[in-house]
């Protein structure tokens, strides 16, 4: 008697009813709060929108010679083979001394290209990791031409709080 | 027909309705929220960043050119073009040409035209604040329900403009100072990336670039001239290529028939002149009268 007064007298609209109430209700709670339509947008620009040039500029800006020719300057002069060493060799000793998140698999990568070719590459990274602190420069070259240099750090599972402090 | 039987579905139907219409109310209230937290500062800093990197390519691009412009002006004999000159083995006859001689204007109009030519490459590599979407913010555009964003066109993106400003700049003024010529660059402004609520160019950012590079005494040129003039004009060679040995160190003076050609090293270029002792020097009357 319960159980019939409890179906409204409608067995057979009852439980279908029921069912797909069930189902509106999973489907807004996956649309509200696993897609995160419910959260209000994140309205304060994040830490990782903050980052300059600032390594990128520093590392050229350091001498790599006696004479106190800078990365910079020796990229910019159409180097030969020997220098171009000698570069490669001063970056990986400043990309070591770089800050990374801890505990964590993250490696600086420093890449000069020109003309599509890639002069200097000094990449190391893990598979599925992001780039994060993407920094790029273009700077001519003494021959009217110009070489891009990217500075990026490749981090694998590195979060937003991993970020921060670097 | 059992009224109560139609309370379920009816209820099934309210809750999908009123549920949709949450949603639709919280996605659209959402999606029209364009104003984020630090994002001028953020695209301030970016505009510091970006002046940060033209300065340094300026710097190198003054550099190359002044290089550039020394290395011309002496294989120019001191003038800015050979093609007002007559040449002989490629050495100018400084007779023969029609401009006045002027080194230090000479010198200034190659500079500008290369380092105008270095600034032409300029590429920016700055990346436009994108803040992050919202939940269902494409589909309520898609619908018409809130204005969509227009990206403007490739060449007035920000960018472009960025190298615009670039490019045009010219260098404005010129001084020597202990063996060092500074150069004075016109006034780059930046403007700031509008993010909403701000517009663009609501802020910007001046800068004044003045670089130092590495300078060749031009006032040799002058005696040079004034040495020929004086000393080499309607003059013996012996006369001529005795003084000038004696006056400037490390000359050859080569003789050609008529013509003597002159080769002078310099700090960072060396000076290729000729010129033709039986014919008189523009300006002579300059020098005659010192």
């Amino acid at each position: 008697m319960l159980a019939k007064k409890a179906m409204f007298g409608m067995p057979f609209l009852f439980w279908p009813s029921m069912l797909l109430l069930l189902i509106i209700l999973i489907f807004y709670s996956f649309v509200f709060f696993g897609l995160g339509a419910a959260k209000s947008p994140d309205v304060v620009a994040k830490a990782s929108d903050y980052s300059d040039s600032g390594k990128l500029i520093a590392l050229l800006s350091f001498p790599v010679d006696d004479s106190g020719r800078t990365v910079s300057d020796v990229l910019s002069s159409n180097p030969k083979e020997d220098k171009i060493k000698l570069v490669e060799k001063q970056v990986r000793l400043l990309l070591l001394q770089f800050e990374k998140p801890k505990d964590k698999n993250a490696f600086w990568n420093f890449v000069v290209s020109a003309d599509s070719k890639e002069i200097i590459s000094i990449r190391e990274s893990s598979i599925g990791a992001d780039r994060f602190f993407e920094q790029e420069i273009y700077l001519p070259s003494k021959d009217k031409s110009l070489f891009k240099v990217n500075l990026f750090l490749n981090c694998f599972g590195c979060s937003e709080e991993d970020l921060s402090g670097i | 027909m059992n009224k109560k039987a139609f309370f379920m579905p009816l209820f099934v139907v309210s809750t999908f309705l009123v549920l949709g219409i949450l949603l639709y109310s919280i996605s659209s209230a959402n999606a029209q929220k364009d104003d984020v937290v630090g994002g001028n500062a953020v695209a301030l800093i970016k505009t510091y960043d970006e002046g940060e990197k033209i300065m340094i390519y300026l710097d190198k691009s003054a550099v190359f050119a002044a290089e550039n412009s020394f290395r011309l002006l002496a294989d120019n004999g001191g003038f800015a073009s050979k093609s007002d000159c007559e040449t002989i083995n490629d050495f100018v006859i400084v007779n023969s040409c029609k401009a006045d001689f002027n080194p230090q204007a000479s010198f200034n109009k190659i500079l500008n035209s290369e380092f105008s030519s270095y600034l032409f490459l300029y590429k920016s590599s700055y990346q436009s604040f994108n803040p992050d979407k919202v939940f269902l913010s494409s589909a309520f555009t898609f619908f018409g329900l809130i204005p969509e964003e227009v990206e403007p066109a490739a060449e007035y993106s920000y960018s472009s403009l960025i190298e615009k400003k670039v490019k045009d700049s010219k260098i404005v003024s010129s001084q020597y100072e202990n063996n060092k010529l500074i150069l004075g660059v016109s006034e780059i402004k930046l403007d700031v990336e509008g993010i909403n609520p701000q517009p663009l160019g609501s802020s910007y950012y001046i800068i004044k670039p003045r670089i130092n590079v590495n300078s060749e005494n031009l006032e040799v040129y002058n005696e040079l001239y004034n040495s020929i003039a004086v000393n080499c004009i309607n003059k013996e060679f012996s006369e001529c290529n005795s003084y000038l040995q004696q006056q400037f160190k490390g000359m050859s003076v080569v003789r050609d028939g008529v013509i003597t050609k002159l080769t002078l090293p310099l700090r960072y270029s060396s000076v290729k002149m000729a010129f033709n002792s039986n014919q008189p020097l523009k300006q002579l009357d300059v020098f005659q009268a010192q």
